[in-house]
């Protein structure tokens, strides 16, 4: 019966799709397809904006590879291609037969824009399908970060409904959701921990990368796996016209990037590298000088970026990305710890015909973070690693101008090593149980432009998720006793759980520069970051789901009014959401984490639920811009186990949280830039009393998260020379300040007793970073 | 022998965080003012039996504000009972304010015994069972290998002495708290807890302070119920939490209902003593 229901309801979408085809008797459809690519260095450039002039509302989007298929009858046409930063292509079509076109645009300043003739379609925030947070990467260049460096991840957290975790905190929030419901993918591969240094730095050096998309809602059907958001960051392909060198040398790291044609313009490869010598703090160690511990010691990351193209003939296309990145910390020789993410994807783009694009990947992902300590001869080593081998295929299926439909599959073998010990001095500490599991998804979405008004994206993903033997599942009682067990041998499946994923995404688009835009969401999140720390650390376990641990399951809805004024030069949006999650997860009280193999026993479960509404005024061009952003949210949890079963406020509760983001270009070699930062403090626990138990004073807690840290703000300031550029060399001096007005902002509040009256307990903030201030020196030829 | 250090590893690992943390940031810290809100006065009922000779003590107090020189109450004129599963019921006597002692009541393990307390027209009660006595069967001394990693500092650290504990764990289910007093003070770490999931049945040996010569230590084995155990465990968790790799503080665990503070417990205790002389040190293995 079900069955019969659905094949009634693909007939009926069939016929009302391909109603594009019915208007005129005499239609010969005539396909022009091809990739558009930046004419400087040969990159793909993917969400570039393709329409007619004749037929502006019809637009389609290059896909992630650049690549585009248009269907149309034969006749006389103008084509035009736009996309953010480079100059719109106008292009005057005799259309008769199929056509393959492939565009090359010409970059341009944003300052310059202005000047230029205005009127063009820079209103894609309007218009388009899509609920994405967009971040030109150009602008990304003259943000100021810590250190100077520039980092696509902290970026984003300036961006409405996105907020950082705090100093020192790996990881950001979206829309209340937790650090873990982040996918963040770097050219398809997930990456586990993108965070170096506890959080100070993301691993996505900037000179790597060239396109970064921001999901928070209205997720399409290809993604899926993590409840509140997907950061979809792709590497740049390397210039397949021209060799390049460029690199930077600041305080605290170094960066270098090669780039050039394997074969030109038909292939290329690029590798960017960098290292921090932030060895330079272990002056900070106490001890020094006398003590060789601090000589002897090591304190380092790097990254390694790798990617090479090759276009094997018109219809074919290989690629090969491969990231390596580390944190090194060695104390005297004998403690160390050491954590990185390696990733590697390996593509093949074909063409089935000229409306039939397909992507066929095969991604390997490992993250993994070892503890050792030597004395004498005895060592003791502690390993930890999450591994995926992951098979993807998507399709683009361009059926004409106002359909384009995408489907696909993905499958994920999960090798999860909670704690590997290899020991001869702690005789007592054991392994924990490895635990294997298969993650599957089908998907079919079909992005519609139903009327001149009216567009809409709906799809529908289903998932699977089981775990895989060898394996053994614990039941436990209320007090973490072990009831009962049940192993599994190798390759058996046992505790499957899945189900079905709608996305539907509604543009009505009133005029040219204003739309209203809702959508819909479930997503499924099969694995899970147990931390109990209030500060990430790289000892935080990844998790599957298993009869303990149910799949976390998010709905989100969002409604948004988006504006644009003066000729597209003002973007403005308010968006509202409202997102309820089920199976989150939190820590009994004295719960214990690590190294412990009935862990699950320590997890206690609710639900979670937050709302909030965003606004964004951005100025795109003039020799002034940026953007404010300011979000207004509330998220709250309920848990039968804590806080007596009522609901309490989130850690990641931000009620106010505010972004200004300003360039100022002084003359084209000189650009200011600045960035204020606020938001509220996290919700806390903190005493409302003290009591005397055996001898101690002990504080006295209401209610959970019944408190507020202190509200975090704080300015940067960079300043960007850019050298007269002489023949191929260009150099550029980059100064930036962290923290101008040096507030110390409040990293942890502790409460102990005064050093002058003990009977007293007084409350001590600590706090990171004041003033930071640095240099680095820019170079390219 | 066996050497038992899973709260070392712990600690070793929060420690090199925390040494992680102190070379990469130029950290500052300064006392602030945090306004705390005032909870009501909640009742703290302290009791605790053991299998040694009566009488024993149940105190009752009141708690109070977080930060201005706080005064605990105490609760006078409850009425308190104390009855074992064998029927014994003893009403306590109250002797100074808010310090109730027991008359009739013996420890004697395989007793439960549950307590009741009413005041202010509230009732609390709990119960506790009363494990075997586990005793101490030898205290030796052990050259720390953790000095090594010692990181820097004063060199006089470098060569410490362990004192070790040993004693066969019974073939149940047994909770411990290992109290040290060294020359009549007790050792800081006072909540030294450990419970026998790995160690079921064997000869367990355990580390459990640092001496030097001349020092006299008394080893305290108090063989807890699962409840009780609990209770101290969290109540650690509260007392020595790190504000920055701790997790989110909460009430301990207590075995009283209605929404009294504190706990009631029954154990048994066992102790040795010994007296650290310099020959002692130099035969340490």
């Amino acid at each position: 019966m079900i069955n019969r229901i659905f094949l009634l309801i693909l007939i009926f979408w069939l016929a009302i799709i391909s109603q594009g085809f019915s208007e005129d008797g005499t239609f010969k459809p005539v396909i022009i397809s091809g990739f558009i690519r930046d004419s400087r260095n040969g990159e793909s450039l993917s969400g570039a904006v393709i329409y007619l002039k004749e037929n502006p509302s019809a637009g389609i989007y290059s896909n992630s590879y650049g690549y585009y298929a248009l269907t149309l009858p034969a006749g006389n046409y103008t084509l035009i291609v736009h996309y953010m930063g480079f100059k719109t292509k106008s292009i005057s079509l005799d259309l008769k037969d199929n056509l393959t076109l492939n565009i090359d645009l010409e970059e341009e300043s944003i300052a310059l824009k202005e000047i230029t003739v205005t009127g063009e379609k820079d209103n894609n925030n309007v218009v388009s399908n899509e609920l994405i947070s967009n971040i030109n990467v150009r602008e990304i260049r003259n943000i100021p970060v810590i250190f100077g460096e520039k980092d696509i991840l902290k970026t984003i957290q300036l961006m409405p409904g996105i907020s950082p975790a705090g100093e020192g905190n790996s990881g950001f929030y979206v829309r209340g959701g937790g650090v873990d419901q982040n996918l963040i993918l770097l050219d398809e591969a997930p990456v586990y921990n993108p965070s170096h240094l506890l959080g100070f730095f993301s691993t996505f050096s900037s000179d790597a990368i060239k396109d970064i998309t921001v999901y928070k809602g209205g997720f399409p059907a290809e993604y899926g796996g993590r409840l509140s958001s997907v950061v979809d960051v792709r590497m740049n392909e390397g210039n397949n016209k021209e060799f390049h060198v460029s690199g930077g040398i600041g305080l605290i790291s170094s960066r270098l990037a090669v780039e050039g044609p394997i074969v030109k313009n038909k292939g290329s490869f690029m590798i960017t590298a960098r290292r921090t010598y932030a060895d330079v703090f272990l002056i900070l160690l106490p001890g020094r000088g006398a003590d060789s511990t601090a000589k002897n010691s090591t304190l380092y990351f790097y990254d390694l970026n790798m990617k090479a193209n090759y276009r094997l003939t018109k219809k074919d296309q290989l690629y090969f990305s491969c990231y390596l990145g580390r944190d090194n910390f060695n104390l005297g020789g004998n403690l160390g710890l050491n954590w990185g993410n390696f990733t590697t994807t390996t593509r093949w783009n074909h063409n089935l015909s000229d409306k039939i694009f397909s992507n066929t990947s095969l991604i390997f992902s490992l993250y993994s973070y070892n503890f050792n300590v030597a004395v004498e001869s005895k060592t003791m080593r502690v390993k930890s690693e999450i591994r995926d081998v992951n098979l993807k295929e998507d399709f683009y299926y361009y059926l004409n101008s106002n359909n384009t439909i995408k489907f696909g599959f993905n499958t994920i073998f999960h090798t999860f090593v909670p704690s590997k010990v290899d020991n001869t001095i702690f005789l007592r500490v054991k392994s924990m149980d490895n635990r294997y599991a298969l993650e599957n998804a089908i998907y079919l979405s079909n992005e519609q432009t139903i009327t001149k008004h009216l567009k809409a994206t709906y799809g529908l993903r289903f998932s699977l998720f089981s775990s895989i033997g060898p394996g053994t599942v614990y039941t436990y009682d209320e007090v973490s006793d072990i009831v009962d067990s049940v192993s599994y041998p190798k390759g058996k499946i046992f505790n499957t759980y899945g189900g079905l994923e709608p996305r539907l995404l509604l543009s009505y688009i009133i005029n040219d520069s204003s739309s209203i835009k809702a959508s819909y969401a479930r997503t499924r999140q099969y694995i899970h970051l147990l931390s109990n720390t209030t500060s990430t650390t790289p000892f935080d376990l990844w998790i599957p789901s298993n009869i303990n641990i149910l799949p976390e399951i998010a709905d989100q809805y969002t409604l948004g009014y988006f504006r644009n004024f003066l000729n597209n030069k003002f973007e403005t949006s308010v968006e509202v959401y409202y997102k309820n999650m089920q199976n989150q997860i939190d820590y009994r009280n004295g719960a214990n984490l690590i190294l412990n193999n009935k862990v699950e026993s320590q997890l206690v479960f609710g639900k979670g639920w937050s709302y909030g509404a965003e606004f964004l005024v951005r100025k795109k061009y003039g020799k002034l811009t940026g953007w404010i952003s300011y979000t207004l949210s509330r998220t709250r949890r309920q848990f039968k186990d804590i806080n007596n079963g009522t609901p309490f406020l989130a850690k990641q509760d931000r009620p106010h949280n505010i972004s200004i983001v300003g360039m100022y270009e002084i003359n084209p070699h000189l650009t200011l830039s600045a960035t204020w930062i606020y938001y509220s403090g996290n919700a806390v626990t903190f005493p409302s009393g003290s009591y005397i138990v055996d001898g101690n004073i002990v504080p006295y807690y209401t209610e959970r998260n019944g408190y507020r840290m202190p509200d975090y703000h704080r300015l940067d300031l960079g300043l960007t020379w850019q050298r007269e550029k002489r023949k191929r060399n260009e150099g550029s001096w980059n100064f930036s300040i962290y923290n101008v007005y040096a507030r110390e902002n409040a990293y942890a509040i502790n409460f102990q007793p005064d050093p002058d009256n003990p009977a007293k307990m007084q409350a001590v903030q600590l706090s990171l970073f004041r003033i930071v201030p640095s240099i680095t020196y820019n170079f390219r030829f | 022998m066996k050497l038992i250090m899973t709260k070392k590893i712990l600690c070793l690992f929060q420690s090199i965080i925390a040494v992680f943390i102190t070379i990469i940031i130029s950290g500052c810290q300064k006392v602030i003012n945090v306004d705390l809100n005032e909870a009501e006065p909640q009742i703290v009922i302290e009791g605790l039996i053991n299998d040694r000779d009566g009488p024993y003590k149940v105190t009752i107090s009141k708690s109070g504000s977080y930060f201005y020189q706080p005064i605990f109450p105490a609760v006078s004129g409850a009425e308190v009972i104390i009855t074992d599963n064998t029927g014994t019921t003893d009403t306590l006597k109250e002797t100074k304010p808010g310090i109730y002692f027991t008359s009739k009541t013996h420890g004697i393990p395989g007793r439960t015994y549950t307590l009741r307390v009413k005041s202010e027209n509230k009732e609390y009660t709990g119960s506790s069972t009363l494990h075997s006595n586990v005793p101490v069967d030898s205290l030796i001394l052990v050259k720390d290998l953790s000095t090594h990693f010692y990181f820097g500092g004063d060199p006089r650290n470098r060569d410490r002495i362990e004192l070790h504990c040993l004693f066969r764990d019974p073939e149940e289910k047994n909770f411990y708290r290992i109290k040290v007093i060294i020359n009549d003070t007790i050792n800081d770490e006072s909540y030294w807890l450990y419970d026998d999931q790995y160690t079921n049945g064997e000869y367990t040996e355990l580390s459990v302070a640092h001496v030097t010569a001349g020092d006299i230590a008394i080893v305290e084995i108090v063989s807890l119920d699962q409840q009780t155990y609990w209770y101290y465990r969290t109540l650690a968790n509260v007392l020595y939490a790190n504000p920055v790799f701790g997790s989110t503080p909460a009430n301990p665990n207590t075995n009283l209902d209605n929404g009294a503070l504190g706990y009631f417990g029954a154990c048994a205790v066992s102790t040795k003593t010994i007296i650290i002389t310099q020959s002692m040190i130099d035969n340490a293995q």
